[in-house]
């Protein structure tokens, strides 16, 4: 009984949800439950999860981080360029390994420096996280176009390829858990956790709450806008380096709407854009919603340009009826507490 | 007799089955300035909103300018001349003056074309009025809430206001700039114009005003002209009470100053400011709106820093730089705006309670429990006499004096040394009131140094042991509460000429 | 009264397109030839109509997703509805063209009012969602196939090749004024009058200041919000259907992404991201600026992969002067 009161509507109808999709799917295409197809969904989630996270903690902090791909993208082709050239046919395994791990560092430091540079421009110049993440989505991708040149890089170390494909837990026909699901879920618990359980992440939704207030109460705002921009840009990283592990390439480019795609997990999710409200573990649910709509749309041989329209249907769905349940709850509330008293006190609330 | 712009009969009106307006009868004549004094919750608001159109009322008759109104609407009450300038003036200040002062006579006359010439001559036109110069073309953001008061007031006038109602409208004007509105009121006056000039503040009250009309739980107490009202029962009638403005004499636990400050400035907000609080003591600082007293508060509290002079805690030289190091020395800060700079509305008693104190309530593996959470919040609950609420339920259900008790636990948590307070019961109803007194008494007699920024003379005198007056950013009077009487102190703060 | 003009948002733009004027042209002269600012200006046709409509929706405070694809809707199928007229042999002349496709971007826009002032979703989601609807309902019961030249309503083909003030070049190719332009420049006048002397415009403005102020000197919101939104998906009808005239080919693909573009050059031109100010001669120029530089870059031997580069500073760029002219402009006027 407490946990169910514990879990909140929004769990609860990401489930209903989750479960409909699932068992719609399977039963019109029974290929959909084949341990393939579960498999490739695992490792599809893996990479769309991350940037998910990314956008859901800025979102929390009542900003918004539209460079996450161009992040990715830049570590990607660092990496590739890194590859191409300390690397070549003779090298030996320890040397590949050697230079990956190198360039797993390299590349998150490349995303934490990344949203370093969007947290100065946020946090010293007092400018709108969107107008920032704008500006910078143009200039890392910029960057990575520079040292590209429009190509792709494609000397991808053939042991990182391998590990990206890897997986645990297999048992006869079925592949098990891709490892990049594993890394996902690593990074998505402990970011949940840091969200909802350590100091830093109480001040990062307050500031997305109330940043005026957070300032009240002795907490170092800029010190909270640098570290969930910086966040934000490590995990992209990481997403960089998966996507460069999965692909065997890296392009400027790549993931066109995967910013698209995380906006709408996390609002689909319930975590407000307006900042300050929202539960993190609700994402794997939403996450799941998606890809369970998009492979099966793929079986269905439906354009995946049509399935992003049915997730914009299904994010207006989800919001109305969280006005209709908003609206019922504040017309309860109404009537219990006396209109009087929430009378006087909304004449001091000023917008 | 003047013509009767308003009259109200025997209004009624009642929200969810509460009545908040019982029986009303009041009349406004045109070319008088009525003052409506009333506690917060008294019904005023109500009453203005009846009278504007807002809300409808229930029983009664109303009257505009001679017509009965059984359902009116704003509309019809604004074409019947009557005008609301509320405390945030309801300007735009992406626009410029003219644009403002014209936009509603352009709406009321349906008009769809702009035309820009005319804007202008309507706002110069109102502007005349009421004698005052403006850059038409400036952009109201670039003006002082003065000027935009006066824009509202135009604005007002441009639309043939019969009667002009006021709400609080020296809240945040300076003491020169309350002359110059009042100036403005007495030449509408003089031009026939009505005014409805609701306001707590009993000095302005007098100097303003030809009528006084008292509501107190949603009736008209007492309505009579200036000359016969009683000055001294102003504050019987609005509470229903005496009040003992008994001074709070303290017993300081210690004889060295918790806090001492010495000859601090900073440029264009204070200067040579110096005074020391020990232990045990309440210390009220007072002064008109932009003396200064506000600014203190913040450079107390490590925001904007001070730029000379010394602070002494436990008579220990310290640089108090930000908010973090003042929380550190063990400065607490009650803001003065409790709603936008007190408490995360939409977040839960649990975390607002333990705001400041967050890092703290981690475990050893830096996690924070919801047990934690949860305790702490009914700890402080009970310590500060609410009413038992779960942890999860949200700041923005309660009351506004069970708010001020929420920002107050917050940093009650950090068990400071010096607690700054500024406007402690600002919004805040009679009971609930003396309940934060006594809070803050408490706190004292345990031996903290507490500092109250407050215009509130009652509670200045109720709840202080000594009292700093501040004008023109430096202090101007220094002394105990016992030795001085409400009409002293609140001399020395409307003294207006440079001693 | 210097100060006064230097302190305007347009001035940025404008400054700036003298400046990289003359540096291009000092650079490479080739950029000063009566061609090239042809070229400039009909490339500028599309973006500035659409940033016509994203500026009344950003005026009112929110952020407009959802232009391009109702743009594309609109004016895909008006030229498949008119293909299949002609096809039958009715030709149709071009101005019932624009109509029709104004219409049906004003009827999608009515649907981005519905979503933003009833059930209150903030407009950035409610757009982002809606573009992704009626992306899919185009593909879906529209069509996703392109619709060649030889398919085109005749109109259009017509109106693609219209040149005003044409002479022969010297490669033999006639060069003039291309006849888009001065569409482009009929909407931005006319978003501009509409914007400055109508109550309606005005409304936009007092709604994106505060907008509980809006309502309570009388304005209506929920007609102000349909006026934004039909207003908008109005000219995202014409700019897609002069746009898809002038490449002479209806791709259902072609506007996708460029969003935050045109958002990005509205925002140069001085609208301010949360409402309540904008200009259309700022965005005229905003539109300018940022198309003479992606466009010209490569004249004066900065390789095309800067673009990208370049734009991003010049947004910051753009951003921390519109912020310091602010500053100036509050201390200019305090005291008076």
């Amino acid at each position: 009984m407490r946990i169910i009161r514990k879990i909140d509507n929004k769990t609860l109808q990401l489930a209903v949800i989750c479960v409909v999709l699932f068992t719609v799917m399977a039963f019109i295409r029974p290929k959909f439950t084949s341990s393939a197809n579960i498999y490739s969904m695992m490792m599809q989630i893996g990479t769309s999860g991350l940037f998910a996270v990314c956008i859901a903690i800025v979102y929390l902090s009542r900003g918004i981080d539209l460079s996450i791909i161009s992040i990715a993208n830049l570590v990607g082709i660092i990496c590739g360029v890194i590859f191409r050239t300390a690397l070549n046919e003779s090298s030996s395994d320890a040397e590949v390994t050697g230079v990956i791990l190198l360039c797993v560092l390299i590349g998150i430091f490349i995303g934490m420096l990344c949203g370093f540079i969007n947290g100065l421009l946020i946090a010293e110049l007092g400018i709108f996280p969107i107008l920032v993440t704008l500006a910078t989505q143009n200039i890392f991708m910029g960057i990575s176009m520079i040292i590209t040149q429009g190509r792709a890089e494609t000397d991808i170390p053939k042991s990182l390829i391998q590990f990206a494909d890897s997986s645990i837990l297999s048992i006869g026909d079925f592949r098990g858990i891709p490892i990049i699901l594993l890394l996902f879920l690593a990074i998505y618990v402990s970011l949940s956790v840091i969200v909802h359980k350590t100091p830093f992440g109480f001040k990062l939704q307050w500031h997305g709450s109330n940043s005026r207030v957070s300032f009240f109460n002795a907490i170092d705002n800029k010190r909270v806008i640098y570290t969930t921009y910086i966040l934000s840009g490590a995990v992209a990283a990481v997403g960089g380096l998966i996507i460069t592990g999965r692909t065997g390439s890296a392009k400027a480019d790549y993931g066109g709407n995967a910013v698209f795609q995380a906006l709408l997990t996390c609002v689909l999710a319930g975590i407000s854009p307006l900042g300050g409200r929202g539960k993190v573990y609700n994402l794997i649910l939403s996450l799941m919603a998606l890809q369970f709509l998009s492979t099966g749309f793929n079986m269905l041989r439906i354009s995946p340009l049509i399935r992003d329209s049915l997730y914009g249907f299904l994010l207006v769905f989800s919001i109305i009826m969280e006005y209709l349940i908003e609206k019922r709850r504040v017309n309860m509330l109404n009537k219990k507490t006396m209109l009087t008293e929430r009378m006087t006190a909304s004449r001091y609330t000023r917008s | 007799m003047a013509d009767k712009l308003v009259e109200l009969k025997t209004i009624n009106k009642m929200f969810s089955g509460v009545s908040v307006l019982k029986n009303v009868d009041l009349s406004v004549y045109a070319g008088e300035v009525l003052c409506l004094v009333g506690e917060n919750g008294s019904g005023k608001s109500t009453l203005i909103k009846i009278i504007s159109g807002v809300y409808p009322y229930e029983g009664g008759e109303l009257y505009l300018a001679g017509k009965h109104f059984a359902k009116p609407t704003p509309t019809q009450s604004i074409n019947e001349g009557i005008q609301v300038i509320y405390q945030d003036f309801s300007v735009f200040s992406n626009l410029t003056v003219a644009e403002n002062i014209a936009m509603s006579s352009n709406i009321q006359n349906k008009k769809k074309i702009v035309n820009w010439r005319r804007n202008h001559k309507i706002a110069s036109e109102a502007l005349k009025k009421i004698d005052v110069k403006m850059d038409l073309e400036a952009e109201l953001a670039s003006l002082s809430v003065a000027q935009k008061q006066i824009v509202a007031i135009s604005r007002a006038i441009s639309q043939k206001a019969k009667l002009i109602i006021m709400d609080e409208p020296t809240t945040a004007l300076t003491r020169k700039e309350i002359d110059r509105l009042f100036e403005i009121i007495r030449g509408l006056k003089a031009q026939g114009i009505a005014i409805i000039f609701v306001s707590h503040k009993l000095d302005e009250v007098f100097e303003i005003c030809d009528r006084i009309a008292v509501i107190r739980s949603g009736e008209i107490v007492v309505d009579l002209p200036v000359e016969e009202f009683p000055r001294d029962k102003l504050v019987y009638y609005m509470i229903g009470k005496d009040i003992q403005e008994e001074c709070f004499a303290c017993s300081p636990s210690a004889e060295n100053p918790m806090i001492r400050v010495n000859n601090i400035s900073r440029r264009g907000e204070f200067r040579n400011v110096s005074f020391s609080v020990r232990p045990g003591e309440i210390l009220a600082i007072t002064g008109q709106l932009g003396s200064g007293r506000t600014e203190l508060a913040l450079s107390l509290f490590g925001i904007n820093p001070i730029q000379s002079g010394e602070i002494f805690i436990q008579g220990k030289k310290v640089k108090i730089k930000n908010q973090r190091e003042a929380r550190k020395l063990g400065i607490a800060y009650l803001p003065e705006d409790r709603l936008s700079e007190g408490l995360y509305m939409n977040r839960s008693l649990g975390d607002n309670f333990s705001s400041v104190i967050i890092s703290q309530l981690k475990n050893r593996f830096g996690i924070i429990k919801n047990a934690v959470l949860e305790s702490n919040s009914n700890y402080w609950i009970e310590k500060l006499g609410m009413t038992r609420k779960r942890y999860t339920t949200p700041a923005s259900d309660f009351s506004g004096g069970n708010q001020q008790r929420i920002v107050l636990g917050k940093w009650l948590a950090t068990s400071p040394k010096i607690f700054v307070l500024n406007g402690p019961t600002v919004g805040v109803d009679v009971k609930s009131k003396s309940e934060i007194h006594a809070v803050i008494k408490d706190l004292a007699a345990q031996g903290m140094a507490v500092i109250i920024i407050s215009d509130d003379i009652g509670e200045i005198l109720s709840t202080s042991s000594k009292v700093i007056v501040m004008r023109d950013h430096h202090i101007i009077f220094e002394g105990n509460t016992c030795d001085i009487s409400h009409q002293e102190l609140n001399a020395q703060i409307l003294s207006s000429q440079a001693n | 009264m210097i100060k006064r003009i230097v302190l305007k948002n347009e001035f940025l733009s404008l400054s700036m397109i003298l400046l990289f004027g003359i540096i291009f042209g000092i650079a490479n002269p080739t950029f000063l030839s009566l061609i090239n600012i042809l070229d400039l200006l009909k490339m500028c046709v599309k973006p500035a109509i659409f940033a016509c409509g994203v500026m009344i929706v950003l005026i009112s405070g929110g952020i407009d997703m959802s232009f391009l694809w109702i743009g594309m809707f609109s004016a895909y199928s008006t030229s498949k509805l008119f293909s299949i007229v002609q096809a039958n042999g009715t030709i149709v002349p071009f101005a019932v063209i624009l109509l029709v496709s104004m219409f049906i971007g004003a009827l999608l826009g009515s649907i981005n009012s519905l979503l933003v002032s009833k059930f209150r979703i903030p407009v950035f989601i409610a757009t982002l969602s809606s573009a992704n609807i009626f992306m899919g309902i185009m593909f879906q019961f529209v069509g996703s196939e392109y619709i060649f030249p030889e398919q085109m309503p005749q109109s259009m083909i017509e109106f693609s090749n219209k040149l005003l003030f044409s002479f022969p070049s010297q490669g033999g190719t006639l060069v003039g004024l291309h006849v888009s332009v001065l569409y482009a420049i009929a909407a931005l006048l006319i978003t501009h009058l509409v914007m400055r002397y109508t109550m309606m415009g005005r409304s936009v403005y007092a709604l994106g200041g505060d907008a509980s102020s809006a309502e309570r000197v009388g304005f209506s919101l929920i007609k102000t919000n349909l006026f934004v939104f039909m207003m908008a998906g109005l000219i995202a009808g014409l700019a897609g259907a002069i746009a898809i005239s002038n490449i002479q080919v209806a791709n259902p693909y072609d506007f996708q992404g460029q969003e935050l573009t045109v958002t990005a050059a509205v925002i140069i031109g001085g609208t301010r991201v949360t409402g309540g100010k904008g200009s259309v001669l700022g965005v005229a120029l905003g539109v300018l600026l940022t198309n003479l530089i992606s466009q010209n870059l490569i004249l004066v031997g900065v390789p095309p992969e800067y673009n990208k580069f370049v734009f991003g500073l010049l947004i910051i760029f753009a951003t921390i002067v519109q912020a310091v002219q602010e500053r100036a402009r509050k201390a200019l006027y305090r005291g008076l």
